[in-house]
């Protein structure tokens, strides 16, 4: 309850900070839509001379059109405020605090998102009409993209966290970062929809982890995955969302007990 | 005059290489991050062809020569500007512009020429590998007025480019928090790297006449390719000097709208 407590306190706190900025907000709205959306009119012209993307121009508008929305949900970005705390010092005060980092940050995260669902929206429904978006999902890929979007934000989170853990033990996380940004870029499916890729890279991709970060509930929506794909595919995201939680648990330990060492 | 700021010039990217030169592994890391980076958009033109023989009428070698000048005018810009344009918004929320604008020398120079990202010129070799590639593909042969061309092109796309986005940049004189700016701009300029055919009409027009995006890289490409008549490179050439005066004007507007945010 007392947890519960100081979350919505912090949830508060970052909405107000949020809003703040309204104008980052509507820059962010145009920015994170127009990449998808001048991917998706280059893919059409390269459909319209293929006639195997031809048949699968639907899942391709669909997934282009509802990526930004996916993407927003599934994306973190603390792990570089984490990482700059701990560097400068900065963690000391929290450390002493009846809270934890980890509540802090993910209160912050989900203001951001529930901010940013209100200035996406607009852009969404516009693009929506534009493209006149097909979208026929059956019960299973409704149930399972909702728990897929809500397993994939939280193993982003961690992953994001983990990553700014790492300053505990080194001086730079920023060539991690563009390392995960770039394997996500490419495997993960945030430029090319996985479904299109030929038929190697898209076997290297189902083995990689980086789709499971990002686009694997898009997926899902899209009708591109089979019930058994989609099964096997959560059954690895929560394989990952544990090992992802262990690991936060033990880095955190082990960087603060360093930090102390070290007179931090 | 010239010669004190070329002494001036010098200066400062002796200073920028000592600094990079400090941090060796970063040094490196970045590098090895820009090989990555410009794989990333060769990896997606690649599974682009894989699909399909041409884009919008154009060959593989023909996307990948547009390609190779977006790289070129890219790491030219991040190498002299970028870094300087992204400063602007620091600069302004801070405070530090005050100490800049006493300095005797012109404020313009001073901002955008400070900081020479050395670092990024793994980003120039890769432009040439791709210019090496494309020429390959497409059977182009060089020639002293084809060099001459891409120079002159390349030289007006960086103007165009980084024009802009001083002018968007300057907006923090009125806007403080334009923390995604730099994003957007990045964005908007990755169009350039296909084909305008590519694009409905309505959007041809607005990344070509409203927003000069076009002539950052495709329309270069369709003039070193030959695909276009000379009119599109006496015009890219006007369009940069007007781009260069409109920039310099808007920067100084924008600076008296300048309240210092020390105190």
């Amino acid at each position: 309850m007392h947890n519960w407590s100081i979350f919505k306190s912090f949830l508060r706190i970052s909405f107000q900070d949020h809003l703040t900025y309204k104008n980052a907000l509507l820059i962010y709205m145009f920015d994170v839509f127009f990449l998808p959306l001048i991917s998706l009119f280059v893919w059409r012209v390269v459909a319209s001379s293929s006639p195997q993307l031809n048949s699968q121009i639907d899942s391709i508008t669909n997934y282009y059109l509802l990526l930004p929305l996916v993407a927003l949900y599934t994306s973190a970005w603390h792990g570089t405020y984490l990482a700059n705390d701990i560097r400068a010092g900065r963690i000391s005060s929290a450390l002493s605090k009846p809270f934890s980092l980890f509540t802090q940050f993910f209160a912050g995260n989900c203001s951001s998102k529930f901010v940013k669902t209100f200035f996406l929206l607009p852009m969404v429904i516009f693009s929506l009409f534009l493209f006149n978006l097909k979208l026929t999902p059956t019960l299973l890929q409704i149930s399972t993209f909702i728990i897929s979007l809500g397993v994939t934000a939280i193993l982003a989170f961690y992953r994001d966290h983990l990553i700014g853990l790492l300053a505990f033990w080194l001086d730079d996380i920023s060539a991690i970062n563009d390392f995960f940004d770039i394997s996500e870029f490419t495997f993960g499916g945030r430029v090319v929809p996985i479904f299109i890729f030929p038929p190697l890279l898209k076997s290297i991709a189902f083995i990689l982890p980086f789709r499971y970060f990002t686009v694997f509930p898009l997926e899902i929506i899209t009708g591109t995955l089979s019930p058994t794909q989609i099964f096997t595919g959560l059954s690895i995201q929560l394989v990952w969302l544990c090992l992802a939680v262990y690991a936060t648990s033990m880095f955190w330990k082990k960087g603060v007990r360093r930090y102390s060492a070290f007179g931090g | 005059m010239l010669s004190h700021y070329t002494k001036l010039w010098l200066n400062f990217a002796r200073t920028s290489l000592l600094i990079k030169l400090e941090y060796k592994t970063n040094f490196l890391l970045q590098m090895i991050i820009e090989v990555c980076w410009a794989a990333v958009t060769f990896f997606t033109l690649e599974i682009m062809f894989y699909q399909t023989n041409s884009l919008a009428g154009w060959s593989k070698g023909e996307v990948f020569m547009i390609y190779a000048i977006y790289r070129l005018m890219t790491a030219i810009g991040a190498i002299l500007f970028r870094k300087n344009i992204s400063n602007l918004v620091i600069l302004v929320n801070t405070g530090e512009l005050d100490l800049l604008l006493t300095k005797p020398v012109n404020i313009f120079f001073m901002i955008f020429n400070r900081i020479i990202s050395i670092d990024r010129i793994s980003q120039v070799v890769i432009s040439f590998l791709l210019f090496i590639y494309a020429s390959h593909l497409t059977h182009l042969v060089w020639s002293l007025p084809r060099i001459l061309e891409v120079l002159v092109l390349t030289i007006c796309g960086v103007i165009i480019r980084f024009g802009f986005s001083i002018i968007i940049h300057s907006f923090v004189f009125w806007f403080q928090n334009l923390e995604n700016i730099e994003r957007l701009e990045l964005n908007l300029f990755g169009t350039a790297r296909f084909p305008r055919q590519a694009f409905p009409q309505f959007l041809q027009n607005l990344f070509t006449i409203v927003i000069p995006i076009m002539f950052t890289a495709a329309i270069p490409a369709e003039i070193i390719l030959g695909k276009t008549g000379p009119l599109l490179f006496v015009s890219t050439i006007i369009l940069a000097i007007i781009s260069a005066s409109i920039t310099y004007n808007f920067f100084y507007f924008a600076l008296r709208h300048y309240s210092s945010a020390s105190s």
